[in-house]
């Protein structure tokens, strides 16, 4: 709605009290009427947990933060033909925590596959009458699948049987005597677990069986029985893997013995320590080649010896030893159908190595661009987090899945078997491997807890994400970042969505909840809320001081706001702790015009103007239909009244105005003779998240001008305000949020005058429909040229 | 016990790939008395969806698309979407298909048109299965924009089928 007034009597005073009105959001605090603090704008004190020695209110670790440390000895074996894992580890466990520990809890993550396990049960199912043969299938695979740790020994270092309890994926041991603050102890467990076929029951990890040939791919993880986390925040994480909910873990080094097939290549996490041994003179050269190779990939085991590898069996076995230090986890792959090859990467000073393994079937497209992928991630992640201080970063091939560990990750995309792949499946290479490498920030090295939150890896993993894939190539397509991209997701139906802040278990819409909508609220805060700069600086200076530590969101919410002077209260809440979503009308533009003082202008106006309000259809017509009325008729009846025009100018008013503009001075004299245009806008809050108003005005000129908003305008009401700008030109056409960086959800109430957008399908089918396909019209220009 | 340990079916984990989501909007368009669907689904799962019942793999919208991709798209969206004005049956046409922007997603457009004559639309039956046979926690929201109001509803495995009132209060 618009409406247009004309001022009267626009004096100084009144003049005056308009500019306080600038700052003045209109209307009464809507909170006010309630008996409770219900201001967007509320302070989270109730949301966060209370400052401490070891977590403290600016966001950084405290004084007195400690973590625990959990070294581990693994010798673990690979039984190809039964796919079967047998292992045994030395844990040594120091306790930096001031507290006694009477015993410790270790998590058995491979008991999630067990039968009957927990996991499996609490997962809610169905069936249907029309249910596919392959999903009747999978059904009977999970469920005969005997998988689970089976746990020989737990014994101290000397042999000693310790005694154990298993909870589903947890088992406490009990110590002999409690681990005291400082010390450390050291224990041991002989296991061995059957590997899951990934293709027939998935998992984060298994094997990927190519029956033609009757080689595998293994992509190994959780394969050890490994500490869990104990801290101030949580006691000891001993919530059960369930599935969803993955990992929290403490830091620590790692010696790792992998005994394989002879013919096998293996990659893992950390440095192979013994690659003399296990590869072959020539492979050994080319890595060290490949160590200088800063521009482009070279193949250490080359294509030729994967080919040739394939074609047998080797029955004796090689023993690959890795080392890694100061990682909280450890990955490995091994197939004797792997192809390795590496490139150097400078971060700062320090040359890291990237690696990517893959099966022929993986070429030309892993070729060509995952190593080359990994070294743009591990640097563009560099530059916005800390820089990458691990060795090596490792992409493997494994098909249909995406699955982070420190230093290696498994991603899918493989080319057609003709060795042609769309469009999909590059993009979609490239920002699997962009966004695993990535996990060795967002988890791995900034060690949140992911059983809890996994918004604070996937968020801002795919936060920066969207950042290198904008960097790998102009206009990517990206997925997630731009917040249009969220518009879909949030205006939803909000039984069906849950608030950032829930329990992984807990979470409804996975990936839009703890990827989509924190990557998003990440990049509103960096483009529109903060900006660069300030956003740039915060956010690093959170990776800094949570690098191998263990954050919560507390820490990240506060040191966003500690390093920039923002208060970002208001953010956190709408986006992280509600469901709410975006929708702000510009509901009203009303246009005033200082009053010139000039009876020979203002009067007219104000008559046509008051003409123009007084119209209504009876007086249309009674101007026909009456032909005579009684003044009309009898000049008797007529008196002053009956004539008096309050619209007529006199020399009274001449003179009053004469006078007038004597009095005023030259400021006010510039003020009315400037011709200023003053908007009264009016908007309103639909949506219920608060957000800057931003504005692009077009004016007669057909110049154009933005402003911009701080969100605070919300601040004493944030249902409704309205907001008085001046300006030169008149105009003629505003927007509200004309770069769509709000994830506004309706569009069709942010223009003035009115408009409304088309639909998706209405575009298409203005441009689309009863034409052909663009694969027919290339099809026909094809024929046409062979004419 | 029996039926749950057999109804034991865990998703694929992975960790790009999980979010079994689809969304549709019905768009009620005032000038032609039709309502206009349109249905965005994952390239993904619905290749894995038709070959699941047999279909060719589909290629969709590579330069290697089956021919009657379109045919197989629409025969599936009409078997697991199905949209009743007042309780009735109602087929609706192929209007056309995109891909998102992103390469993810498929936008498939149709139509039911002429389906408000003399006012007459008093209710809007919708059943959404899409993917429901593949993918234990698929959830399917649909959102309907009839004149000024707008209805949104989420389909799951246990929630097929919902009815929305059109008359206005």
């Amino acid at each position: 709605m618009s409406s247009l007034n004309i001022f009267h009597s626009f004096r100084k005073a009144c003049l005056r009290s308009n500019i306080l009105i600038f700052a003045i959001v209109a209307g009464l605090s809507a909170s006010a009427q309630e008996n409770l603090n219900n201001s967007k704008f509320k302070q989270l004190y109730q949301e966060l947990p209370t400052p401490n020695v070891y977590r403290t209110a600016s966001g950084a670790p405290g004084h007195e933060y400690y973590q625990q440390k959990a070294d581990y000895v693994i010798n673990v074996s690979l039984d190809e033909e039964n796919h079967i894992i047998s292992g045994n580890e030395t844990i040594t466990y120091t306790n930096n925590s001031p507290d006694n520990l009477k015993y410790l809890w270790v998590q058995l993550d491979q008991n999630v596959r067990a039968k009957n396990s927990q996991g499996q049960l609490s997962s809610t199912n169905s069936l249907s009458n029309s249910m596919t043969f392959g999903s009747v299938k999978r059904m009977h695979d999970v469920a005969n699948f005997d998988g689970g740790f089976k746990l020989e020994s737990v014994t101290d270092e000397r042999g000693g049987k310790l005694p154990y309890t298993v909870n589903g994926t947890m088992m406490r041991i009990d110590l002999p005597s409690p681990l005291k603050s400082g010390k450390s102890y050291s224990f041991k467990i002989k296991y061995w677990y059957n590997i899951n076929d990934r293709m027939k029951i998935g998992g984060r990890s298994g094997y990927e069986y190519f029956e033609e040939e009757g080689n595998s791919i293994y992509t190994i993880a959780q394969f050890f029985p490994r500490m869990a986390v104990y801290n101030e925040v949580e006691g000891w994480q001993n919530k059960q893997f369930l599935g969803r909910g993955e990992f929290a873990l403490p830091f620590g080094d790692y010696k790792v013995n992998i005994t394989v097939p002879a013919d096998h290549v293996v990659s893992a996490t950390g440095e192979l320590k013994n690659g003399s041994s296990v590869l072959t003179p020539a492979q050994n050269k080319r890595w060290e080649k490949a160590k200088q190779s800063f521009d482009a990939p070279i193949e250490i085991v080359t294509t030729e010896e994967a080919k040739e590898s394939e074609k047998e069996k080797s029955t004796s076995t090689k023993t690959w030893s890795f080392e890694a230090k100061n990682v909280r986890d450890f990955g490995w792959a091994s197939s004797r159908k792997f192809i390795w090859d590496a490139m150097a990467v400078k971060i700062s000073d320090k040359t890291v190595m990237a690696y990517s393994f893959y099966p022929n079937e993986a070429n030309p497209l892993w070729g060509k661009y995952s190593t080359r992928v990994v070294a743009h991630t591990i640097k563009t992640y560099s530059k916005y987090t800390i820089d990458y201080i691990y060795p090596q970063a490792t992409s493997v091939n494994a098909k249909s899945i995406g699955m982070e560990y420190p230093m290696i990750c498994f991603n899918f995309g493989r080319p057609e078997k003709d060795g042609t792949y769309s469009k999909r499946t590059k993009y979609g290479v490239i920002g699997v491997i962009i966004h695993e490498v990535g996990h060795n920030f967002f988890p791995m090295i900034i060690n949140s807890d992911e059983r809890q939150w996994t918004w604070m890896d996937e968020g801002l993993n795919t936060f920066v994400q969207y950042l290198t894939e904008q960097e790998f190539e102009r206009d990517y397509p990206s997925r997630r970042g731009p917040a249009q991209n969220i518009v879909e997701y949030m205006k939803g139906d909000k039984s069906g969505i849950s608030p950032i802040m829930t329990n992984s278990e807990s979470i409804l819409q996975f990936g839009n909840n703890a990827y989509g909508k924190p990557a998003t609220a990440l990049n509103i805060l960096r483009e529109t809320v903060m900006g660069r700069e300030l956003f740039d600086y915060a956010f690093k200076t959170y990776c800094e001081r949570w690098a191998f530590k263990h954050p919560t969101p507390a820490y990240f919410f506060r040191t966003m706001e500690d390093a920039s002077a923002v208060d970002l209260d208001w953010f956190w809440r709408g986006w992280f702790y509600t469901n709410d979503h975006v929708d702000i009308s510009l509901d009203e533009v009303n246009w005033y015009q200082v009053s010139t003082g000039d009876p020979e202008i203002e009067k007219p106006l104000a008559k046509s103007q008051a003409e123009k309000n007084d119209k209504f259809i009876g007086a249309e017509r009674n101007k026909t239909s009456i032909t005579q009325t009684v003044t009309e008729r009898d000049q008797e009846a007529v008196d002053f009244y009956t004539t008096y025009d309050p619209y007529f100018t006199t020399v009274l008013d001449k003179e009053e105005y004469a006078k007038y503009l004597e009095n005023l001075s030259d400021e006010d004299k510039a003020l009315l003779n400037a011709g200023h245009n003053y908007y009264e806008m009016q908007f309103s809050n639909h949506g219920g998240l608060v957000m800057p108003i931003l504005l692009e005005f077009e004016y007669v000129d057909e110049s154009k001008e933005v402003v911009r908003i701080p969100a605070e305008i919300w601040k004493r009401n944030d249902k409704q305000v309205s907001k008085v700008f001046i300006t030169e030109n008149e105009l003629v056409r505003v927007t509200l949020d004309p770069f769509l960086e709000t994830a506004d959800v309706d569009r069709n109430n942010n223009y003035w005058p009115p408009r409304v957008e088309p639909t998706r399908f209405q575009l298409y089918k203005q441009r689309e429909y009863n034409r052909e396909n663009l694969m027919q019209r290339a099809k026909r220009a094809e024929e046409k040229e062979k004419k | 016990m029996k039926t749950a340990l057999l109804c034991v079916l865990l998703s694929v984990f992975s960790v790009l790939h999980e979010f079994h989501i689809t969304h549709t909007t019905i768009h009620y368009n005032r000038e032609k008395e039709s309502l206009e669907i349109t249905i965005k689904l994952a390239v993904e799962d619905l290749e894995k969806a038709l070959t699941d019942q047999g279909v060719p793999e589909l290629k969709i919208g590579s330069s290697k698309e089956h021919e009657k991709a379109d045919q197989y798209m629409l025969d599936y969206v009409q078997q697991r979407l199905k949209i009743q004005p007042n309780s009735t049956p109602t087929e609706y046409t192929w209007i056309g298909k995109e891909v998102s922007k992103d390469l993810h997603d498929v936008y498939i457009y149709t139509e039911i048109t002429n389906c408000n004559k003399n006012s007459k639309l008093k209710s809007l039956e919708v059943e959404n299965t899409i993917f429901t046979e593949i993918f234990s926690d698929q959830a399917n929201v649909v959102l309907i924009e009839f004149q000024d109001a707008k209805h949104n509803l989420t389909f799951t495995k246990d929630q097929k089928k919902q009815s929305v009132s059109l008359l206005e209060d």
